[in-house]
């Protein structure tokens, strides 16, 4: 196990001491002295950070309000001289962190467990996590190589999902450590979410098919401002479940409106979810043997993938007014 | 129910390093160390009692108990803790109070105090405190109990509340430790308690018997019974 840790100290020599420790526990030690530098190192590639809690340009729970922003699920550490009594602890709006004091004998071995403690098993996320996630991590891997092949594919299925669900929208994605990111769209264009804000991250913990009448009544979703912005109401998703039963990723529905989904509804999605998967599993052993695969994709009837304006266009379609599906981002 | 917790953790499960948490007189099996579980039941019926019978009862000399009570002071939880006959020794058990000030009758204890219920980093930070206090004690296995989640819920959303229940329940399979949450189910929407559940490693739901009145629980997901199994509460 590896991961990358900034630690910021304005004191040189604990710095130093800190970032030793931690690199003789495994894991990968940046250090800076103070806030501004450490804002401009703060990014995907940050597992965690550790921080004193006076800085001279700031303190380390603004640090820490930064890191939230840019990257939701690494973890933060206070590891510092300062009590608990002295720290503003109300200001930082729904700051969770470590902390550990700075004084204490063995503090260093103890910070340097928790970290790497808190990188191996990623305890600071605000969602759970799979019991298998990190070999559902590394079983998406193996897929990763034939995502932009099978694309074409995954749009038409889409398009089919939303005929056979009467959708405005419908989605693939995976969900990989951290984001969850759409290789296929019908009636909206999503990009990459961080994980905490995907209705998917729940999703994945459950077995089959996943259901939600409306979005706004549902407690985990209800300060989720993305899902007003992209008018989503409804959720519906199959797992993308591999021949290891591990889960890769969702074949999604959604409406703009509350609705209840029917048992024909998750027939469908399953079955959609079942052949995505397999188009994957297929793609990949083509692409394990050195074939590209992407010969089916140039056959002349394959049908065009839809989208948003494709679908309001089309005055037949029952269920769609043109007003509906329109959140796109 | 799912896992969060490590495989690798320092629960000494199969090498003997670390010996389980037992439960006194309550019905319970011992508990590996590192594990962390939700206690799902009304505070009327015994839920509470139960958790803090859990955490502050029972210790042995080398544990300490963390309760991180959200609406009662320090000096009414050792009342409530004697009263359903959990009293922990005086060192060994520490308070974060998100109440008050209120220290009558709670001197000999390690109480500590945040601003409310809403001061989740405050919480975690006096957490962390009294772990490295005990610690420095050569008190190095540690009993959490939180009472309530619900609260928590109740003052923040699902998920800043989630991470705060994560980063304890992290912490304490780190250390092999035990935690308990109280949630009490009939206050939340079920995804909120299938949520909160997915951070721990097993569920004590608790209830109230139809025919007696009495208190019963069961277990899921770590040892213990798997039927309804009626406990004694200070009201039976």
């Amino acid at each position: 196990m590896s991961g990358t840790v900034l630690c910021v100290d304005p004191d040189d020599e604990a710095r130093s001491a800190t970032a030793s420790t931690l690199e003789d526990a495994g894991l990968t030690a940046t250090t800076c002295p103070d806030l501004a530098t450490a804002v401009d190192r703060l990014d995907g590639t940050i597992d965690c950070v550790v921080s004193e809690f006076e800085l001279p340009d700031g303190s380390g729970l603004d640090l820490l309000t930064v890191l939230r922003e840019r990257v939701p699920d690494a973890s933060f550490v206070l590891f510092t001289e300062a009590d608990p009594d002295d720290i503003d602890s109300s200001a930082p709006d729904g700051a969770v962190i470590e902390y550990v004091p700075k004084r204490d004998p063995g503090a260093r071995t103890r910070l340097a467990e928790l970290v790497h403690h808190s990188v191996a098993f990623r305890t600071q996320t605000a969602y759970p996590l799979p019991d298998d996630e990190r070999d559902r991590v590394e079983a998406l891997e193996a897929y990763r190589p034939i995502l932009s092949d099978v694309s074409p594919a995954f749009d038409r299925l889409a398009t089919l999902a939303s005929d056979l669900l009467d959708v405005p929208m419908a989605a693939i994605g995976i969900l990989d450590e951290h984001e969850q990111e759409f290789v296929a769209c019908y009636g909206v264009d999503f990009g990459v979410f961080p994980r905490e804000e995907t209705v998917c991250t729940y999703a994945l913990l459950e077995s089959g098919v996943s259901t939600i009448p409306d979005l706004a009544d549902d407690p985990r979703f209800a300060d989720n401002e993305g899902l007003d912005t992209l008018d989503l109401r409804a959720y519906a998703s199959a797992n993308l479940t591999t021949p290891e039963r591990r889960v890769v990723g969702t074949f999604c529905a959604y409406d703009s409106v509350p609705r209840e989904w029917t048992d024909q509804d998750r027939e469908h999605l399953q079955l959609l979810a079942a052949e995505a998967m397999e188009q994957m599993d297929l793609r990949r052993r083509l692409h394990e043997h050195g074939d590209t695969g992407d010969a089916t994709d140039r056959r002349p009837d394959a049908v065009p993938a839809g989208n948003a304006a494709d679908r309001r266009r089309d005055p037949d379609r029952p269920g769609t007014d043109g007003d509906r599906g329109g959140g796109e981002k | 129910m799912s896992s969060q917790q490590p495989t690798d953790r320092p629960d000494g499960e199969g090498d003997g390093t670390m010996d389980p948490y037992r439960f006194g007189d309550l019905p319970l099996d011992p508990i590996p160390a590192g594990r962390n579980v939700l206690v799902a039941g009304p505070p009327h019926v015994g839920a509470q009692e139960l958790v803090l019978r859990m955490v502050a009862g029972s210790l042995a000399d080398d544990e300490g108990a963390v309760l991180i009570t959200t609406d009662t002071d320090s000096a009414s939880v050792l009342d409530d803790c004697r009263r359903c006959g959990a009293s922990p020794r005086a060192d060994g058990l520490g308070v974060v109070d998100c109440v008050g000030t209120t220290t009558d009758g709670s001197e000999d204890i390690r109480a500590t105090t945040v601003s409310g219920p809403d001061d989740l980093t405050g919480m975690g930070m006096r957490y962390s405190k009294l772990c490295a206090d005990f610690d420095a004690d050569s008190i190095g296995r540690i009993r959490m109990g939180v009472a309530s989640v619900s609260t928590l819920l109740s003052f923040g959303d699902v998920q800043r509340t989630s991470r705060f229940v994560h980063t304890l329940a992290g912490r304490n399979a780190s250390i092999g430790g035990f935690g308990v949450f109280l949630l009490d189910p009939e206050t939340q929407d079920e995804r909120t308690v299938r949520t909160i559940a997915h951070f721990c490693d097993g569920r004590i739901q608790v209830r109230e018997a139809e025919d007696s009145g009495d208190s019963e629980l069961r277990v899921r997901g770590v040892p213990g019974p798997r039927e309804w199994t009626p406990f004694e509460t200070d009201s039976t």
